[in-house]
């Protein structure tokens, strides 16, 4: 059985992951994938086990390609709010 | 106008003597090991901190008005949030405000001013 401060940790680590994308169409992706697929977990019954290996194996492949996606110039994009 | 003009000139060559004496005086520091200098720390004040997390908060889903939102306000109790849902405001305060909540502390947060007093405490920049 996953503890619930494990799962909110992962949740947590899935959006920080997310928002690091330069790129606004993967991030609002991953950002709207990680949301949507905590949710539908929300009332999950039974062996969470096999869950947690395969979150942590999307976390890892989500920080590689956040970090990648770093590397490179995308312009912004007209929807985008731009930082002062 | 004329005798204007004069009249700065002869004052002129003075200060250009005083000026020289003074340059001729200093000695430049060479700095040998790298130096870097800093902006003023952090000027982030609880308010400031508090109204931008307001305005983050606004920016998800509310079912209560973004004025009603203070320190004592509770995500859970007061926002009729869920877990992930408050989760998801404490990343967005991270990415607002360059800091990182660790998991031993953000898995104990329920109000907003919990939150205002971590930022401020952990804040290196404004």
């Amino acid at each position: 059985m996953v503890s619930k401060p494990e799962v909110l940790s992962l949740y947590r680590q899935f959006l920080r992951y997310s928002y690091k994308f330069e790129n606004y169409n993967f991030r609002e992706y991953f950002l709207r994938k990680a949301r949507t697929d905590f949710k539908k977990l929300k009332d999950f019954q039974g062996d969470s086990a096999e869950l947690l290996e395969k979150a942590r194996a999307d976390l890892s492949v989500l920080k590689r390609q956040s970090t990648i996606s770093q590397m490179y110039h995308f312009d912004k994009l007209v929807v985008e709010k731009v930082k002062n | 106008m004329l005798r204007l003009a004069f009249g700065v000139k002869n004052i002129a060559p003075v200060a250009r003597a005083t000026r020289t004496a003074s340059v001729a005086r200093f000695h430049p520091v060479r700095f040998t090991n790298g130096v870097r200098f800093y902006s003023s720390p952090s000027s982030l004040t609880k308010d400031d901190v508090l109204a931008r997390s307001v305005s983050v908060l606004n920016s998800f889903d509310l079912k209560v008005p973004a004025d009603s939102i203070g320190l004592q306000t509770e995500f859970i109790k007061d926002l009729g949030m869920d877990s992930l849902d408050y989760n998801d405001v404490l990343v967005a305060l991270e990415e607002e405000f360059d800091v990182v909540f660790e998991d031993n502390v953000a898995n104990d947060i329920k109000s907003v001013g919990e939150c205002v007093d971590y930022v401020l405490k952990n804040s290196s920049s404004a």
